[in-house]
């Protein structure tokens, strides 16, 4: 408490972070998954002439995307009590990111040129076919820049993880923080990593962006 | 009154960053740059106001909190050491604060809620002048923080489904069991279970343990006796409390007690302080009559000879030989 800094401070906790930093990457990719498979299906879903499922959809997108994260984690923890935290926490932040990429996905179908379409009828293409070959492909190359921002953005939602107990980099830095009172170098190491993870896919999805678009 | 000490800076800061800002007209480039100048100025003004509160620290602490007559203690809401019950500071350790700091001519003592894991930052930051949480007095915390000298001696328990299924008596028991026990984030059965190499869940907040246990999560909840039986008290949930016991690891007892935390800079606030609790836990009656509602014991007061130091120092197993005779324990 008496200096503010010290490297050695830094370097005791830096394992515990580094711990926790795992879990943090763990959470994003496997979050990121969940959210770009599932986020695609329902965008495909929600184009279905079938009101009964596509009002139904409708309502549960809508649902997920007005209500907060942390309380969609609180709410399952404490309700599936069979899961583990940390199974819970994935698939909370991969549903609550998939209903984000459905519109980016929805966004990057519905910018296909209507002509691709006609084009595709006039070739009398199966309609699988016709999404395969011709939509799917053009769409996805649209949305890739989009669904870059939403898995960093993901990346730096995990600390909500804290609130089911799991024990990912900013948990890990308050666990240690609350057990030695050293608080400073463990926070700040968790804004550096955080940034020097983030800033460079930051970049990559700028470049892919300029290059796709 | 921590707050005020920064503010003239800062708002001073400001001023000139406006002045500044108004004098120089003209192009977006020239006004950009007055704005970071601004920007500068104000943080500069923010910095200086964070040191000069932080200088404000050594000695003069005590001085300024008698000239205000308040002190303003960081909580984090654990009944029964310092929580609100509706809407008023209470607790044990409240309690003591209120009668050390009347003695020492600070007539009110204010309550700053917050989180346990920012009590410590909080305190650092000059948010609040001391910590009111009963913390664990552990040798890598004295590092970072000034304890009073022991207020409350800990023992720990387990909050367990109702009938003890398991028959957890220990922290022995519970590694025999091989069963997952909660422990709550930066207590100290944490550090046991650690020790111990336990399969254990930390949880935020007593409640999220009594949770945890009461949705099978994990099988036990360890936290200090006080706590659990104050835990239960309120709770519907089919729980139960066992007996405390003063854990063991590797046949040592974990001796071990709660104070106050101050700035480390604050040392005559600390001295002074001291100095009106030694006078408060040598006489049990005394004690007992601040403490005793909130459901502390004789068991919990300090043991003669048990110092911060000593628990600074973290020989347990040399405090528990030296204390044996007052603990009622033999060699």
């Amino acid at each position: 408490m008496s200096d503010v800094w010290s490297w050695q401070r830094a370097a005791d906790v830096l394992p515990f972070i580094l711990e926790g930093f795992k879990v943090t990457l763990l959470a994003t990719f496997v979050g990121t998954a969940i959210a770009a498979v599932l986020g695609l299906v329902v965008a495909l879903a929600r184009r279905s002439s079938n009101r009964w499922l596509t009002v139904p959809l409708g309502v549960a997108v809508e649902f997920v995307r007005s209500t907060p994260l942390l309380v969609q984690l609180v709410f399952a923890y404490l309700l599936l009590t069979d899961l583990s935290a940390m199974t819970i926490g994935f698939v909370v932040l991969g549903v609550h990111y998939a209903t984000y990429m459905s519109e980016v996905y929805r966004a990057g179908i519905d910018a296909v040129p209507r002509g691709q379409w006609e084009a595709a009828k006039a070739l009398n293409l199966p309609r699988a076919r016709t999404w395969r070959a011709v939509v799917l492909p053009q769409a996805v190359r649209k949305t890739l820049p989009g669904l870059g921002n939403y898995a960093i953005s993901m990346f730096k939602e995990t600390p909500f993880l804290f609130a089911i107990g799991v024990v990912e980099m900013f948990t890990a830095a308050e666990q240690y923080g609350s057990r030695t009172f050293v608080y400073t170098e463990a926070l700040t190491l968790v804004g550096i990593l955080f940034l020097v993870a983030s800033y460079p896919t930051s970049l990559l999805v700028r470049r892919l962006e300029t290059r796709l678009a | 009154m921590t707050a005020s000490h920064p503010a003239p800076t800062r708002r001073a800061a400001r001023r000139t960053a406006t002045a500044a800002g108004a004098r120089l007209p003209g192009t977006a480039a020239r006004r950009s740059r007055t704005l970071a100048v601004s920007a500068t100025l104000v943080a500069l003004g923010l910095t200086s106001a964070c040191t000069s509160t932080a200088d404000a620290g050594d000695g003069s602490a005590l001085d300024r909190l008698r000239e205000s007559g308040t002190v303003s203690v960081g909580f984090a809401g654990e009944a029964p050491y310092s929580y609100e019950d509706g809407g008023e500071l209470t607790g044990a350790t409240v309690a003591l604060h209120r009668e050390i700091f009347a003695e020492l001519g600070i007539e009110t003592v204010e309550g700053v809620n917050t989180e346990f894991g920012s009590l410590i930052p909080g305190l650092t930051a000059s948010r609040f002048d001391a910590v009111s949480a009963g913390m664990s007095i552990l040798p890598d915390r004295c590092e970072q923080a000034a304890f009073s000298e022991p207020e409350f001696m800990y023992t720990t328990a387990f909050l367990v489904p109702e009938g003890n299924p398991a028959n957890l008596t220990d922290m022995q028991s519970v590694q025999d069991a091989g069963i997952r026990l909660a422990t709550m984030s930066g207590a100290v059965e944490g550090d046991y279970a650690r020790a111990l190499g336990l399969d254990h869940l930390e949880v935020g907040t007593p409640q999220d343990g009594l949770d945890a246990v009461a949705a099978g999560r994990a099988a036990a909840f360890a936290l200090t006796g006080i706590s659990l039986n104050n835990l239960v008290e309120g709770a519907s949930a089919p729980v139960e409390v066992t007996e405390s016991f003063v854990a063991e690891i590797d046949g040592v007892p974990q001796i071990g007690a709660g104070g106050t935390v101050f700035r480390t800079n604050d040392t005559e606030l600390l001295a002074a302080y001291n100095e009106k609790l030694a006078e408060i836990v040598a006489d049990e009656e005394r004690y007992l009559s601040i403490v005793g509602e909130y459901g502390f014991t004789a068991a919990e007061r300090p043991v003669e000879g048990l110092t911060t130091e000593a628990l600074c120092g973290g020989d347990l197993d040399a405090l528990a030989q030296d204390l044996a005779p007052e603990l009622g324990q033999d060699g």
